[in-house]
Formats: structure tokens, C-alpha cells, sequence
């Protein structure tokens, strides 16, 4: 009995019968597949390794709630907000004598246990008195780090006694410690640096006692239900938010990491997706007869759909598991290499990727199809359109000519729409690889003056006018344990604080240096919404904090600067920037004088920022332009302070502000008139650790120490004496860790951002090469397919020409010159869209800079896309004269038969 | 007279399923120069088959054809190349002209891949003697079927073939045209001293040519001159 025919039987025959052409289309569709499944399994590794990350970093906790109350513990204990919370019960607070820092040592419920996650790095969690589990960093910052699981440890420990008290008198404890814990302290602490004194990082056993006299106090950490955060009042209490959103630097690269990974991905499945179009596209316009056929029995445009959509259904099935699992371990494989991804990828993820690339692969088959099923019977029997194609285009015969030459000349202008398609993508990927290759290649590496900077992590300056008291920074031991190391060289230490000048009357300058700081002194609302109308306004408007402080301190005639202070070499290079005086270091470190750096002239420029938004103050030491556009120049000051002028400085000192901002009566208050001993108008940004001054005062370390107390370093630069390598980089990131342990703080090492740069770098170039690669890749294969497609269809006019007389070369020749056009016509759009944009960004930079400087011009890096583009050509060509020689096997009978 | 073009047991075997048709089987013959030769026979006989092994645009299984002394088996693609555009000629049914050239281009085709400046008053008059004049600046698609064949009359004639192979020229014409076709190839024939050597079943065809070939089972049944051209 006969099989009954149908569009899937149909199907089915095309794919055994055509099992050659499909091999190609079979790798095509398990690529595109591949980076379909492969792009959705990226996206799954980033929001499992961001959970997983959080968790570790953090724990399941949302906000942490130190030392309850009663009274707050109830109204915690009613909030419907809350998902769940668990309990530390603190015991005190523990350290080492020669460290003087330490950690809170706390016992968690299981609850708590559950939301903090600890994350057990070696030995076990405490299960009995007298054993403890502590976190790296707090080891580290009690210079306990060499400890080993099973060792004593003795702290000093302040015992608890209720919430936020503890016993004046520390008691000596001795511990084993059973554990070590991966750092989770360090970042919350990080977030919010307020709380160090508050996350435990010593861990005992549950139901541990505090010691007699003492009485425990109760942190809570807390899981908010899903979209309730908002919904939580935790304002009655201590707490601190645990916030995704603050989540920093590892989860930017993560996330940078991941999405980097994707967009390439992308990119590849969306080539890949092309390549689908383009095969399934030849595939069909080879089979051009065949689709007629049907059409003229009878078969409609939906059961031609169906008969070549059940072939590229069936083709995506059969290549759909090894595509899979292709993707899952090459995913596996390359979030292996990347430091903080995990891969989990759930069932719903491999089945939606399943589903994706299927829909994926149908979806760039169909367009083709959609357009095979237009065909009418007849076009395709006997290509009627390129009949009416031709007879409307006007030709004039040539009395003499080069066959190849015409030929090619003629089959450019009735395939144009297919060749521009394809020279237009050639144009695409020429234009990317040469941008990319020459930015890439001309952007310069950072550069580091000092080997190591360590600064503070978080902005400890209350107000531009007055310092906190409660100061974190670096010490003097600090600085001698680095120099201590002997391949370091120096170690230069910077301080800024905050001070007042004042004068017997209110100078314009003070006016514009304080109009300087406007977002701090005057009123917010106002400084908003200035206008030239309203600018004279400003003085009536200032900030109630700034006035109620100069009121308290009874300061009339005063502005805000910055003081900083370096060591003396540093300090005693500026002499080059001096304008009037001479820096005089003994004089500078006895107190007596100081350095002023102030702008020659002050300029105020209120800059239009755009319709709506107002306009923006801002004071320069000369009229600027902004984007081109002049400010509107307000007000404008000249220098009056001279060489041996009088300074009066007044250095604050506050506990705290109240809720509106002002300072509470605990503040101290130091006055000091110093002179000026040199004036440079402007110095170095590395003077101003806060960054954006114009305007302030520098002095060494010991002329600070005589102008106000004692404070601890902001930043210490490091330059070391020979070349670093991994090994003492290394070394020296273990000391500095010591030093910042248990204070927020960015470390830079130059020797590791070279290595990042060089890295990333690599990355992008491998990158970025892959990409234009494949583009090239793809514009190969549309020239390839355009070309042997054409080949393939024209076998009756190769068999035409091979009987009059033409020799293999001359029909080699002739698809080679139309290779040529198309690659010629690529490439030139190309490169000179490059060349445009090129050109027009220096030119525009020019402009913009009113022709002061020459334009700059990146170094052309052109010789990656040439040679792409030859390999290119080699490779298509190669192809051609296959191909040919393929037909060639042929006889001209079998040509022209279309056999 | 000495044969031009000659075929000594010329057979041309083929592969149908697994078993094996002989569409040529050992013919050995020969023509004499300026001779119009028909080749006729029932369909399946062999005569296209014929035609295309003996004018070297298909290999023979066995056998030898030489042409001018030369034994066609000994050259290579190129030479075979060279020896199509300068000294045969070919017209077949379905005109096979290079759709991408006008009329005048296709006709120019040979002489031009041979890389000669073209004899331009001979090509003129092709072009008056086969009244295409008007019609030679139009691409093929712009063209009727026996303006086609005219067009591809003059290309096989472009370069001065000794031989003009025509496979069923006249197949796809109305009787009109192709008894013009048909005169015009015995008038080019004759005024060129060109040897045309014409496939067809048509009788009343085969009964104009001077010697007429049967085939059958790919073998000469019957070889008969009719006389001189009328």
C-alpha cells in the first residue's frame, strides 16, 4: 500500500533527498540555537549569581535592627510588613589590646542564623561555651589573622549591659576558636560605616550567658515581605538597610561581567539569525521550480508555508539537544573562568531556553518562507520576474567588451536589491571593525602617580564649614607599619578639614567663594530655580544651618575653605606654582604662616541647563564657556589677600547635627590667626582630597597639628622603591588590608589596575575581533550564498556559455569581478563612514574648543579590517572557482538540461 | 570529398537506475565539408545524443571523433574551449541566449571570448540576411521565439564556423518560422560553405537535406543522400 501524501511526508522527503544542502543549513540553525538557549542561560546566571552574591555578602536579611528596646522590640514584633526575623543576642563587644579594634560577639537564634547565612570558610559554627566562629576581617582587624581552627584566643571584652551600654571596665576572655567565617561585617559596613560598632562578627554558641554584672542586648535581622519595604517604619529605631540596590562595585562588574557576555551573545545569535535568513533564503530560491510546481498542482500559499516551515521545524528539533546541551556547558564553562558567577540553571530556564531558540530558529526561517509562498507558478517555472526586471530596465549594447567583464557588469545591475544587501552589511562590519579597532587600540591606559592609594571609603565631612568629631582615618602607626616595609619608598599622607576665614568686612571674594559652595550654604529651593532676575537675592537666602552656625560661633564675615595638609616634600613642591612670597617650611610647620591658594579672579556664571531645569551657579577663575554656550556672568571678584596678610581661621568640631542640620552645643572650637606666606592661584587636584576646591589654605602635617587637633590621615599614597610584581603586590595588599581593616576604605594598586587594563583590554580586543569576524563571517556567507545560489540557478547559462566557447577562467573571472564589486562597494561605504565620523569627531572637538587646539586625531588602526577583508576575498573566491569547477564536472548538456 | 568531421564507433553509454542504455552505440561516420546532413529518427533514438558527443559538448563512453585530422578525444577543456568558439557553431531548440545580453552581444558572445576585433561587415550582413536588424539592441526577453533563434543563428555564425551543429531548431516555432529558420540555415549553409549537421523528427525537415541520417537504439539504420539542395 502507498503512503498517504502530506505536507509532513512531503517534508520529510525534501530532507532525505536534499541531506548535502542541509548540512549547512543543520549548522546554522545548532549556531544560532547555540547563542539563542545561550543568551537566555547568561540571563539566568546573573540573577542566580546576584542572589547567590547578595547572600553571601550579605545574607537573606533585608535591614538589621541593633540593640532593641522593649518598647521598639514590641512595635517590631507587631509590624505585618515583616516576613520573618530571627535574633542576635549580643554579649559585648571584643578586641585586642594592641589593635584596639575588635567585633561584637553575639550568639543568632536559628532564625537569625537562617537570614545572616554565615558562611563557613573552615572548622565548624560553635556549639559549646567557650568556642567561637569569627569572620576574617574581624581576625584580621584584631591581628589575629594567622589563627588556626583550634587555637586560643584572648580578647578584651566589653560586656554588654541592656541596649546601647556597656560595662566601663573590660574583662579578659579567653576563647577556642572552632571557626572561620567568610567577611560579611566588611561590606554591610561598607554600606553604612556608621554601624561598625554594632554587626557582630564573633559568633558563640546559642544560649551563651553574657558575664556577671552584665545583661544581653537584642539585634534582630529582618526579611521584609515581598513589596512591602516601602511599607516599613523603622525610623523609631538603629537600624541599617541591607538594600540591593547599594549593592557597589561587585555587583556593577557582575552585572557589567554578565551583561557583556550576553550583548556578545546577542550579537552572535542575531549574525547567526542572519544566517538562518540568508541560508534558508538560498535554500528556497535553489527549489524556485520546485514551489512552482506545487503551486501550479494546486498547493496553497499556507501549505507551501507548511511543507518547507515542517522541514526548518523538523531541522530545529533534531539539532534543538545538542544545541542545548552545547550552550549549557559552554555556558558552564566560560561563568566558570569569571570570578563570583554561579550557574544554576532551573528546569523552567532549560525549558524556556528549548523554547526560545525553537521560536527563535522559526521565526528567521519564516521570513523567507513568507516570501518563497508569494511566488506565483509561473514566476517560479520560469523566473518571469527577472524577465519583467529586465525588459523594464534600459540596456545599450556594447559593439565591443570584455565577456566576463560585462557579464558581471549586467548581473550587478539585475540582482542590485540582493548585492547592495550584501555590500551593505560588508559596509556595517568594516565600519565597526575599523572604529573599534582604531578607539580600542588608541585609548591610553590610567595613570597612577603612587603605587597604592588608600583612601577613605565613605564621605565623612558634615558641612563644607565645620568637621565631625568623631573622625575615621588612617594613624601615624598606620603610616610607619607601610614604611616599615622595606621595598617601600615613601608613604605620603594627606589631611583635609574644613575651616572658616573671616575679615573685618565681608570682601566680594569671601562673597564668591562662598557662592561657590551654594548648595551648602544658601537656600536649596533658592539656589534651584536662580535666575539673572533673582540672582541679587542670593545673600538674602542663605541656609538656616550656615546662618544659625556662624550665629552660635558668633562669626561675622565669614567663607568656607578647605585646609589641607601634606608632607613637607609635597608641600614644598609647589613652590614652582607660587606667584607671590615664598614657602617657607619651618614657618609653615611652626603655624606661623600658610599657603593660600586662591584664583587671581573670580567669575560668577549662572549656565542654563536646560528648558525647565533652571539654571545652575557656579564660580570660575575665568570666564568659560559651556558646550559653546557663554554664561551669564553675574559677578566678578579680584584677589585681595597679599603676602603677609593676616589670616583668622576657625576650626570646628561637632558631635552631631540636629534633624534641621545645626550643630548641637557639644562642638569644639579652635581660632587661630596665621599669615600669608606664599600665594599660588591655583594647585594640583591631588591637594584636595575632597576634590573641586578652587580656593583654600595648605600647610605641612605639623603646621596642621598646630592650627587644630590631631587628625587621622584621609589618604596615604604609596610608591614603592623598584618594580612591582604579582608577588610583592601580593604582599603588599596583605599589609594594607591589615591597615584597613575595620575602616572603610578604597585601596587602588597601580600594579593591579595595569593588570585589569591590560586584561579588560584583551577581553575587548577578543571581543570585539569575534564580532567583526563574524560579521565578516556573515557578509562572507551572504556573498558566498548570492554568488553560488546565482551559480546554481544559471547552470543553463554556464552551459550556454561553455557551447560557444567560454573556458572555466572566463566564468571564473567573471563572478570574481562581481565578488569584487560587491566587496569594493562594502568596503568603500565603510571605510568612509568611518573616515566621516572620524574626521567629524575631531573637527566637531575642534569647534567646540573655538579653535584653540589643533583638532586630535586617533591613530588610524586600519590594517585588522583590510586583512579581513582580503581573507575575505581569498576565501569567497576560492569558493567561486569550487564552485565552477564544480559545474564544469558537468556536461554543457547536463548545463543547459538543468539536469 | 574528405570528411571535415568524422566518428569511428562512437558509442555514449548512460546510467539509468542500474541498468545501462546505450543512447549511442558504435557509430562510425563521416561529412564532408559545406554538407547539409539531417539526423532523424523517432524519439529515444539517439540522434540528440549523437549530435552532442560528435560536436564535443558531451564526452563519448568510447570511441574517437576527429575533426580536420585531429582526434578531439587527446584535447583538453581549454582547447575544446577554443575549438567551439572558432570553428563550430550552435543552435539549439530552446535558443539559449544569455539573458543578461542584448541580441547584437549575444551574437558578438564568440568572437569576443576569442578576444578578436569583430569583422563588422560580416556581421552586419548576418544580420540582414536573418532580418534581426531592429530587434538586435533588445535584451532576449524583449524578444519572440523566432527573433530568438535568428539571434542565435547569427552567434553560431558570428565567428565563421566550418561546422553548424542545430539541435531541433525549429522545435519550438510555429511552421512559419521555423521553415524560415530552416531556410535561412540552408541559405547561411550554402553561402558560407558551412557544414550543417541538423537534429530533427520532423520529415518534411529532413527531407530538404542533402544526406539524411535514421537512427534507432542509438545505431545508423539508414544513411540516404537525397540529392542536391533544391
Amino acid at each position: 500500500m502507498k503512503k498517504k501524501l502530506t505536507t509532513t511526508s512531503l517534508a520529510l522527503g525534501n530532507l532525505k533527498k536534499r541531506k548535502k544542502q542541509y548540512i549547512t543549513l543543520l549548522v546554522g540553525i545548532i549556531l544560532a540555537m547555540v547563542f539563542s538557549s545561550g543568551t537566555l542561560f547568561f540571563i539566568s546566571c546573573l540573577f542566580s549569581s546576584q542572589n547567590e552574591l547578595w547572600r553571601v555578602r550579605y545574607g537573606n536579611a533585608n535591614y538589621i535592627a541593633f540593640e532593641l528596646t522593649e518598647d521598639n522590640f514590641a512595635k517590631l514584633d507587631a509590624q505585618s510588613n515583616l516576613a520573618d526575623y530571627g535574633l542576635a543576642h549580643v554579649l559585648g563587644y571584643g578586641y585586642t589590646e594592641e589593635q584596639e579594634k575588635g567585633s561584637v560577639i553575639a550568639w543568632l537564634d536559628d532564625y537569625a542564623k537562617e537570614l545572616y547565612a554565615p558562611v563557613l570558610l573552615d572548622g565548624k559554627y560553635p556549639e559549646s561555651v567557650g568556642e567561637i566562629a569569627a569572620e576574617q576581617d574581624a581576625l584580621l582587624c584584631m591581628g589575629l589573622a594567622d589563627k588556626q581552627i583550634g587555637d586560643t584566643v584572648s580578647l578584651h571584652l566589653q560586656v554588654q549591659d541592656g541596649p546601647d551600654h556597656r560595662l566601663t571596665d573590660a574583662v579578659e576572655k579567653t576563647y577556642t576558636l572552632v571557626g572561620i567565617l567568610g567577611d560579611k561585617r566588611k561590606y554591610i559596613n561598607n554600606l553604612d560605616p556608621e554601624k561598625d560598632g554594632y554587626v557582630p562578627a564573633i559568633f558563640t554558641c546559642a544560649g551563651a550567658q553574657t558575664e556577671i554584672g552584665g545583661k544581653e542586648a537584642l539585634s534582630a535581622y529582618l526579611a521584609v515581605r515581598k513589596g512591602a519595604a516601602e511599607h516599613l517604619d523603622l525610623s523609631y529605631m538603629n537600624f541599617t538597610s541591607v538594600d540591593q540596590n547599594r549593592f557597589g562595585d561587585a555587583f556593577t562588574s557582575l552585572l557589567e561581567k554578565s551583561v557583556f557576555s550576553a550583548v556578545m551573545s546577542g550579537v552572535l545569535m542575531l549574525a547567526s539569525g542572519l544566517g538562518i535568513v540568508n541560508a534558508f533564503n538560498s535554500n528556497l530560491s535553489e527549489r524556485k521550480k520546485q514551489i512552482g510546481l506545487l503551486r501550479a498542482v494546486g498547493a496553497t500559499r499556507r501549505q507551501i508555508i507548511g511543507i518547507y516551515g515542517r522541514e526548518s521545524f523538523i531541522l530545529s528539533l533534531i539539532s534543538a539537544p545538542l544545541s542545548l546541551l552545547i550552550s549549557y556547558f559552554g555556558v558552564k564553562l566560560i561563568t566558570g573562568f569569571m570570578d563570583d558567577f554561579v550557574f544554576l540553571p532551573s528546569w523552567r530556564v532549560l525549558l524556556g531556553s528549548l523554547a526560545a531558540s525553537l521560536v527563535f530558529v522559526l521565526l528567521a526561517s519564516l521570513i523567507p518562507l513568507f516570501a518563497a509562498s508569494r511566488i506565483s507558478p509561473m514566476q517560479a517555472i520560469r523566473n518571469t520576474e527577472l524577465s519583467r526586471k529586465m525588459r523594464r530596465m534600459k540596456i545599450r549594447s556594447k559593439k565591443l567588451f570584455k565577456v566576463p567583464k560585462l557579464l558581471a557588469k549586467r548581473n550587478l545591475k539585475f540582482y542590485r536589491l540582493r548585492m547592495a544587501l550584501t555590500s551593505l552589511i560588508l559596509a556595517v562590519a568594516v565600519f565597526i571593525s575599523s572604529y573599534a579597532f582604531t578607539y580600542l587600540l588608541s585609548a591610553s591606559y590610567t595613570v597612577m602617580f603612587d603605587d597604592y592609594h588608600i583612601g577613605l571609603g565613605a564621605d565623612q565631612s558634615f558641612e563644607p564649614y565645620c568637621n565631625t568629631i568623631r573622625t575615621i582615618g588612617y594613624t601615624e602607626n598606620d603610616k610607619q607599619t607601610l614604611l616599615d616595609d622595606p621595598l617601600v619608598a615613601s608613604v605620603n599622607g594627606k589631611v583635609a578639614i574644613n575651616a572658616v576665614i573671616t575679615a573685618d568686612h565681608y570682601t566680594d571674594y569671601m562673597r564668591l567663594l562662598n557662592y561657590n559652595l551654594s548648595y551648602s550654604l544658601f537656600d536649596d529651593d533658592f539656589v534651584q530655580n536662580i535666575t539673572a532676575e533673582t540672582y541679587g537675592e542670593l545673600d538674602a537666602h542663605e541656609a538656616a544651618a550656615w546662618t544659625d552656625f556662624k550665629e552660635k560661633l558668633n562669626l561675622t564675615n565669614a567663607a568656607a575653605v578647605s585646609v589641607a595638609a601634606q608632607d613637607e616634600p609635597v608641600v614644598a613642591g609647589l613652590a614652582e606654582s607660587v606667584v607671590e612670597g615664598r614657602i617657607d617650611l619651618d614657618k609653615l610647620n611652626s603655624g606661623e604662616e600658610v599657603v593660600l591658594i586662591a584664583p587671581k579672579e573670580l567669575w560668577a556664571g549662572l549656565h542654563f541647563l536646560d528648558v525647565g531645569a533652571g539654571y545652575y551657579l557656579q564660580v570660575y577663575p575665568q570666564k568659560i564657556t559651556i558646550d559653546g554656550e557663554e554664561l551669564t556672568w553675574t559677578e566678578t571678584a579680584t584677589l585681595d589677600m597679599h603676602v603677609g596678610d593676616a589670616l583668622n581661621l576657625t576650626v570646628v568640631n561637632i558631635d552631631d547635627a540636629d534633624e534641621n542640620g545645626f550643630i548641637t552645643e557639644n562642638y569644639t572650637r579652635r581660632d587661630k590667626t596665621v599669615r600669608i606666606g606664599a600665594i599660588c592661584y591655583t594647585a594640583d587636584y591631588t591637594f584636595w582630597p575632597d576634590g573641586g576646591s578652587q580656593c583654600g589654605v595648605i600647610t605641612t602635617m605639623d603646621g596642621l597639628r598646630k592650627l587644630t587637633d590631631t587628625y587621622k590621615y584621609k589618604f596615604l599614597n604609596v610608591t614603592m622603591a623598584g618594580e612591582v610584581t604579582a608577588e610583592i603586590d601580593a604582599d603588599m595588599m596583605r599589609l594594607i588590608d591589615r591597615i584597613t581593616s575595620g575602616v572603610p576604605s578604597d585601596v587602588q594598586s597601580a600594579y593591579q589596575l595595569a593588570q585589569e587594563e591590560r586584561q579588560s583590554r584583551r577581553q575587548m580586543m577578543i571581543a570585539i575581533s569575534a564580532i567583526v569576524i563574524l560579521m565578516l563571517s556573515v557578509a562572507g556567507s551572504m556573498i558566498n550564498n548570492a554568488l553560488t545560489a546565482r551559480i546554481r540557478e544559471g547552470k543553463r547559462e554556464i552551459g550556454t556559455l561553455r557551447a560557444v566557447g567560454a573556458s572555466a577562467s572566463d566564468l571564473v573571472r567573471s563572478y570574481v569581478i562581481e565578488l569584487l564589486h560587491m566587496l569594493g562597494i562594502g568596503s568603500t561605504v565603510g571605510f568612509a563612514g568611518f573616515f566621516a565620523l572620524w574626521f567629524g569627531e575631531a573637527m566637531g572637538d575642534w569647534l567646540k574648543y573655538h579653535f584653540t587646539e589643533k583638532p586630535v586625531f586617533e591613530t588610524l588602526s586600519l590594517w585588522q579590517t583590510l586583512l579581513g577583508v582580503l581573507l575575505l576575498f581569498a576565501v569567497c573566491a576560492f569558493n567561486l572557482w569550487r564552485q565552477i569547477r564544480k559545474q564544469m564536472k558537468y556536461s554543457i548538456v547536463e548545463n543547459i538540461r538543468e539536469l | 570529398m574528405a570528411n571535415i568531421i568524422e566518428c569511428h564507433a562512437l558509442t555514449k553509454e548512460y546510467l539509468s537506475g542500474e541498468s545501462v542504455v546505450k543512447a549511442v552505440d558504435h557509430i562510425s561516420v563521416g561529412f564532408a565539408q559545406g554538407e547539409f546532413c539531417a539526423i532523424t529518427g523517432p524519439s529515444g533514438s539517439g540522434k540528440s545524443t549523437f549530435l552532442h558527443t560528435l560536436s564535443s559538448l558531451e564526452n563519448p563512453t568510447s570511441g574517437r571523433v576527429i575533426y580536420g585530422g585531429e582526434d578531439l578525444s587527446k584535447y583538453n577543456d581549454n582547447q575544446l574551449s577554443i575549438l567551439r568558439r572558432r570553428r563550430f557553431g550552435f543552435v539549439f531548440q530552446a535558443y539559449n541566449l544569455v539573458q543578461e545580453l542584448t541580441g547584437y552581444e549575444n551574437i558578438l558572445l564568440p568572437v569576443m571570448l576569442d578576444k578578436k576585433k569583430p569583422d563588422e561587415k560580416y556581421i552586419d550582413k548576418l544580420i540582414d540576411m536573418l532580418g534581426i536588424g531592429n530587434r538586435i539592441g533588445h535584451l532576449p526577453s524583449a524578444l519572440s521565439g523566432g527573433q530568438q533563434q535568428r539571434i542565435a543563428i547569427a552567434r553560431a555564425l558570428a565567428n565563421k564556423p566550418s561546422i553548424l551543429f542545430a539541435d531541433e531548431p525549429t522545435g519550438n516555432l510555429d511552421g512559419k518560422s521555423g521553415r524560415e529558420v530552416l531556410s535561412l540555415l540552408k541559405y547561411v549553409s550554402r553561402e558560407f560553405g558551412i557544414t550543417l549537421i541538423l537534429v530533427t523528427h520532423d520529415l518534411g525537415v529532413a527531407e530538404q537535406a542533402q544526406r539524411v541520417l535514421t537512427l534507432a537504439d542509438g545505431k545508423i539504420i539508414r544513411d540516404s543522400k537525397v540529392g542536391d539542395l533544391a
